[in-house]
């Protein structure tokens, strides 16, 4: 079986069919299942966490109702078997009473010594079965015996050969007492090793049955479970492939048009709805930023010929006209930029960018953000210190260009948002399987209570509102890093900000 | 040189085509797909310049078109949005350059330039020459009237892309693109900050300057006039 131990996604390679390969693996927050309310719960998911096979519900269904047949094999056997047995001893204790009433026949004819003569030949006569007889007189005088001891009262009893004193037997015996006339008491018994051999023969068919039954049932539960754990590894995969962005991936039907694959194609029928949703969204934005680019793209144009129009002039009036068009044709660039980024904010989020992950090395990126910031920073009055020096190796699956941009907007935050002399460090390390980069200043820090709201679309802060900028720095940051599963820390430095991004490793 | 400019926005396409023809080119103007892909099968053009978003045939469609009839002429796309995926997919179907709208006309003056003295694949450059400049690309190192100059790999490819399109203007965006591989616009002084740098190493102990910046429009490095 395959393990699927803490998430992510084993490759299954015994399913018979063959799944597109995801990407990255999908994190799932765990947190999302509740925490165990009894000791009941706490204990299924501690016997869960130990053995994928019982975490198999198919298999669990099995052996459940394996443990169901059981119980009714057992308890059908068992009213069978003593109906059996039932039976077979009225049957003895028929055949006891007839033998008593012969021999009852025998004394009123012959007397009692009729009777002792007859039990004497009938014990080495020609029926074989071992019998027992114990005949005493009114005043409890022994008469003639062949067990040791007497079997009691008068009616019908089940005894062991030690309460009769047999010696060379063991096993139980039924015997029954009556008067014979005269107050001469007799006993007739039998040995039960008959029913005792019917009883040992069901109890051992009863054995082989189940033992034949687990092993069939068992065969049986794994194959379910490996059964519907590949068709279920195909529902998980799709569904990771569609978190990635890949809204083309649908859950594989069988021909057997069973309740998986109807629960398939309701997951694919929603898959398909929700890709009608995203396309809309896109082509709406495509027209919109259609649409809006191509009027600004005139505006452009109109300022730049109007541009060209004045400085022909040499009056005063052109001077200042001219400046008064520079300005606008910043202020249309502005509205531009904070458009782009906009849209790339939102091409960021939609995942598609999932699709061309590719190894890296994230060492590397730090590596050439520093190369290019570093103579920015100084001639912005700052430093640049890139702390992960040498031949780190920081990999991971990722997009080499989005990150490359996560680590300038947060350079470039820093060098916007500090005043003069102010330390601005990279560093990146491995911690366990994630690895991480972090962008530290030693400037005026962000207040706690707006380290959330600064990575939200177009959120500036009161003192940043003046300088020139977005508001989507940040929020790129974010986007980029949730397309790839990471997680941002921004804490104190003391003075300063320290923003740590971390991702899962892939080295 | 002669050009066919692709766009459907007719102000824009009388704007370009104004400047192109200033600066000397013969430009043909077409507003759709369709008619461009049959155009460019009559009459050989130099360079391309076409919209993404056009009626009929979408630019995308129109150079995977002209690739797959065998025509190597180079293209610029003009796209709407610069997002990462529309970029590459343009790439990908065989454009040669691209620019986001809205655009500065000298930044597409200069690509044009640029896309027109593209060496063809045959010929290797091993050695780049300006005035008392020389590049020797195969041992990557500079020197100028027969004093060595240290450059970094990255200094070496900035003044290596500036050579090349020496005595006309390379943009801003054109050198992040083609150094350091930025496709995003940088909110700090990037480019004048190395540009400085380099003029620091290749310029100041000379008595000439061969670096020149070309103010609203980018860089340009030519012998002195």
């Amino acid at each position: 079986m395959p393990t699927h131990a803490t998430g992510g996604i084993a490759t299954n390679p015994a399913c018979a069919v063959r799944f597109e390969e995801t990407g990255a693996p999908l994190v799932v927050d765990r947190r999302q299942c509740p925490e165990p309310a009894n000791l009941w719960q706490l204990m299924l998911r501690e016997t869960y966490a130990r053995s994928s096979l019982l975490r198999s519900t198919p298999f669990r269904i099995g052996m459940g109702f394996w443990l169901l047949f059981c119980l009714t094999v057992g308890i059908a056997g068992y009213s069978f078997h003593h109906a059996l047995q039932q039976q077979a001893l009225e049957r003895i204790d028929e055949s006891l009473q007839a033998r008593h009433a012969v021999i009852g026949k025998i004394y009123d004819n012959d007397g009692v010594d009729g009777v002792v003569d007859y039990l004497i030949a009938s014990k080495e006569g020609p029926m074989r079965e071992p019998l027992g007889f114990y005949l005493a007189d009114a005043q409890g005088e022994l008469r003639y015996s062949n067990i040791g001891a007497s079997p009691g009262d008068v009616g019908l009893a089940t005894l062991d050969a030690n309460t009769l004193g047999i010696e060379s037997g063991d096993g139980e015996y039924r015997f029954f007492t009556s008067l014979l006339k005269d107050d001469y008491i007799l006993s007739v018994g039998k040995g039960l090793n008959p029913l005792e051999d019917l009883r040992s023969i069901a109890l051992r068919c009863l054995l082989w049955a189940l033992a034949g039954s687990v092993l069939l049932a068992v065969g049986a539960a794994i194959w379910l479970a490996r059964y519907y754990n590949c068709r279920m590894y195909g529902f998980r995969n799709t569904m990771s492939l569609v978190a990635e962005g890949n809204l083309a991936a649908r859950v594989p039907v069988t021909p057997a048009m069973d309740d998986i694959d109807d629960l398939a194609m309701h997951i694919n029928a929603a898959v398909d709805r929700l890709k009608d949703n995203v396309d809309s969204i896109r082509q709406v934005s495509t027209d919109i930023a259609h649409d809006l680019k191509t009027p600004l793209n005139r505006l452009h144009i109109h300022l730049n010929e109007a541009s060209d129009h004045v400085s022909t002039l040499s009056d005063e009036a052109a001077v200042s006209a001219r400046a008064s068009l520079e300005e606008a044709m910043v202020e249309g660039d502005h509205i531009n930029s904070t458009f782009e980024a906009l849209l790339r904010v939102a091409q960021i989020e939609s995942g598609a960018r999932r699709a061309s992950f590719e190894q890296l090395n994230l060492a590397d990126i730090l590596d050439l953000a520093h190369e290019v910031y570093e103579p920015v920073a100084e001639e912005s009055g700052h430093t640049l210190v890139n702390r992960l020096s040498g031949a780190s190796e920081l990999s991971m699956l990722g997009d080499r260009e989005l990150l490359l941009q996560l680590v300038i907007n947060l350079v470039e935050n820093a060098i916007h948002h500090c005043p003069d002399g102010v330390n601005i460090e990279l560093d990146g390390g491995v911690t366990g399987d994630t690895v991480w980069v972090s962008v530290t200043d030693t400037g005026p820090g962000i207040p706690a209570e707006y380290r959330e709201k600064v990575l939200q679309r177009l959120y500036r802060l009161e003192r940043s509102r003046t300088t020139r900028g977005t508001g989507l720095g940040l929020s790129m940051v974010k986007a980029i890093s949730d397309l790839h599963a990471g997680s941002i820390v921004m804490s104190d430095n003391d003075p300063g900000l320290k923003v740590t991004v971390t991702f899962s490793s892939s080295g | 040189m002669h050009i066919l400019l692709v766009e459907d926005d007719q102000r824009t396409a009388e704007y370009a085509a104004k400047g192109l023809t200033e600066a000397g080119h013969v430009v043909d103007t077409l507003d759709n797909g369709r008619e461009a892909m049959a155009q460019c099968m009559q009459t050989e053009y130099e360079v391309l310049v076409v919209d993404r978003m056009l009626p009929g045939m979408d630019g995308l469609a129109l150079v995977k078109g002209l690739r797959a009839a065998g025509l190597k002429t180079p293209v610029i796309f003009l796209t709407a949005v610069s997002g990462v995926d529309d970029r590459v997919e343009g790439l990908e179907a065989g454009a040669d350059d691209y620019l986001t709208k809205p655009f500065a006309f000298s930044e597409l003056l200069a690509r044009v330039n640029a896309l027109s003295r593209r060496p063809a694949a045959s010929v290797e450059v091993t050695h780049l020459n300006v005035a008392d400049l020389e590049l020797d690309l195969l041992k990557r190192t500079a020197r100028r009237g027969g004093v060595n100059i240290e450059l970094q790999p990255r200094e070496f490819t900035l003044l290596e892309v500036l050579m090349r399109n020496s005595d006309r203007v390379v943009s801003r965006t054109m050198l992040l693109e083609q150094v350091w591989d930025f496709h995003f616009d940088p909110k700090t002084s990037v480019v004048e900050t190395h540009i400085s740098r380099l003029r620091t190493k290749i310029d100041k102990p000379f008595d000439q300057a061969l670096l020149h910046t070309v103010r609203n429009l980018g860089y340009s490095l030519h012998a002195p006039r």
